[in-house]
């Protein structure tokens, strides 16, 4: 059922999927959606597309893959999801330990010039230049680099979601929207007012 | 930083001085002209990303926002213009000057047009010329435009001349704007320094019995136009900003006869990009050549000590093969005092990191 932009409570009363898909979500997130892709996963194998995940009274009834397969060939294609550890994190976090932001100066055969101002340090100016292998950027990037070319370096740790730890530097250029036609006549109304100032 | 003990005192009111400061990447120049009246040309920033020019005038005891008259901006490179903004802010009384060129809408348009969602973390010529007007604009203070043959300042013992750019010089600056700033549908960059440059403003300074000529970054074909000018002041001088870090495209050798005393004093700052590094050792030789009076305020080619980092940021930058260098490596500059009505040559000091050119060659 599609809402309207502003929902009125009558509209949440009959809206019962969505409320039943936030409960779900609010006990953990994590496994809900583990749960709804097994549970989607045989479903299709066995008799055509999904409609809906049981509510959660009836989760315990969901029956093991490999029990499955004996019965029903076709769920061989099918892929089996990890346990999950009850203990370990979830989730892949990221902590920065170093982050400037630079510039291209010049792109020099397997190297590139670059001016870095140190973020982590407060900086504001470029104070420090670095030789870069272009081995360093990605292919896609490396495309569409030129002097002039905004992108940000980061140095840090790589926390995986079995826990292992990995330490890792990354270069990703920044794809900034140029001038836009209303930055144009912004520019425009402000070089008047800049100049009418001048004259007077 | 400046050593306030190294520096000592302001000069008396008699004496001219010009002040070459250059901590390797970026330049200021600081000049007296007498009666405590004072001009600062370009500004280049210190360790602590304050003002070098405000930070030496501190340091001799003289109080920038009261005794500064004029503050010119010769281009828009960056290496020339960072801290600018702070400068013509503190300096409430200066009035400031720049090209006439950069008054076009056109380049004023383009400038707020690409500062407008600019989220650069960093600094550029085009952010640092911005935030000037505007502050110029905010006090309704009209800036002086600089053009070649033209009076910018006189306190009847002082005379300040802009020797360029020429007329010509502008139509071409105006083609170059519209390669110089990404269009709608492109992907925003920082705005590349022009080259070559052509709208640098060259000045000359006549205080007294005293001639000073400032070359700024402008190059050869500049300089012909400013040689062969009639309408320019034509008294030599005996002090030479050697222009563009003494590079081979700004080197024209009828200035050195033309417009300059036989073997005047020559100050220069150096220039490092990536692999490029300026002067060379041939633009040693050719300014030595010329005068044997030349200084270098700092060696940009002398490496710095490293900023230091947590081990772990060495190791992976180490790792990555990644090199890096400081771009202001030390403090160095070049002071020229001379009394006025006086058959004293030029006074020179060094600080920090200045070189007498002869030292540097190899």
């Amino acid at each position: 059922m599609a809402l309207p932009s502003i929902a009125t409570a009558e509209d949440w009363s009959n809206a019962p999927d969505i409320r039943n898909t936030f409960e779900r979500s609010a006990v953990d997130p994590v496994k809900s959606v583990d749960e709804q892709a097994r549970w989607a996963s045989t479903q299709e194998a066995l008799s055509g597309p999904a409609t809906e995940f049981p509510a959660s009274g009836n989760r315990q009834a969901l029956p093991k893959l490999t029990e499955l397969r004996q019965v029903r060939p076709a769920l061989a294609k099918v892929r089996e999801w990890p346990e999950v550890n009850e203990d370990r994190p979830r989730t892949a976090t990221f902590h920065a330990r170093q982050e400037w932001e630079g510039y291209v100066v010049a792109i020099n055969g397997k190297e590139f010039t670059a001016r870095l101002v140190d973020l982590t340090g407060g900086g504001t100016y470029e104070e420090e230049e670095a030789q870069i292998p272009l081995e360093e950027v990605s292919e896609a990037d490396q495309a569409k680099m030129q002097p002039g070319s905004i992108f940000r370096w980061v140095i840090g740790f790589k926390r995986s979601a079995m826990g292992q730890k990995e330490r890792i530097s990354s270069i990703v250029f920044r794809d900034l929207p140029a001038t836009s036609r209303s930055d144009e006549q912004a520019g425009k109304a402000w070089a008047k007012k800049i100049l009418a100032s001048f004259e007077e | 930083m400046i050593n306030a003990r190294e520096v000592g005192i302001a000069p008396s009111e008699d004496e001219v001085e010009v002040a070459l400061l250059g901590p390797g990447y970026g330049e200021s120049i600081v000049a007296h002209f007498g009666q405590g009246e004072w001009l600062i040309v370009d500004s280049c920033i210190n360790d602590a990303r304050e003002p070098q020019a405000l930070e030496y005038l501190r340091a001799i005891g003289v109080e920038p926002d009261e005794a500064v008259s004029l503050i010119v901006a010769t281009h828009w490179h960056d290496d020339h213009i960072r801290g600018m903004a702070k400068v013509v802010d503190v300096c409430r009384k200066a009035d400031f000057c720049c090209a006439a060129a950069l008054r076009q809408e056109e380049f004023l348009a383009a400038i707020h047009a690409h500062n407008r969602r600019d989220s650069f973390a960093g600094s550029s010529g085009a952010r640092e010329l911005h935030s000037v007007f505007a502050g110029l604009a905010e006090r309704g203070r009209r800036p002086i435009f600089a053009m070649a043959d033209r009076r910018l300042f006189t306190n009847g013992a002082c005379e300040i001349w802009s020797l360029s750019p020429h007329d010509d010089e502008f139509a071409r600056f105006l083609d170059s704007i519209g390669t110089l700033f990404p269009r709608e549908g492109e992907t925003k960059t920082r705005i590349p320094d022009v080259s070559p440059n052509h709208v640098s403003v060259v000045l000359w300074i006549h205080v007294h019995d005293i001639v000073v000529l400032l070359g700024a970054d402008l190059e050869t074909q500049g300089w012909v136009r400013i040689v062969e000018s009639q309408g320019r002041p034509q008294k030599r001088g005996t002090a030479f900003k050697v222009p563009h870090h003494g590079a081979a495209s700004a080197y024209e050798p009828r200035v050195w006869r033309e417009m300059l005393e036989p073997n005047p004093v020559a100050v220069l700052t150096p220039w490092r990009r990536g692999g490029h590094a300026l002067p060379t050792q041939e633009d040693i030789r050719c300014i030595l050549a010329e005068t044997g009076h030349a200084y270098l305020t700092s060696r940009a080619d002398r490496a710095a000590r490293p900023k230091r980092r947590d081990r772990l940021i060495e190791r992976s930058i180490r790792e990555a093969n990644i090199t890096m260098r400081r771009i202001n490596p030390r403090w160095g500059g070049v002071r020229l005092r001379r009394r006025i009505n006086a058959t004293m040559e030029w006074s020179v000091t060094q600080f920090g990191e200045a070189h007498h050119l002869r030292e540097l060659v190899d």
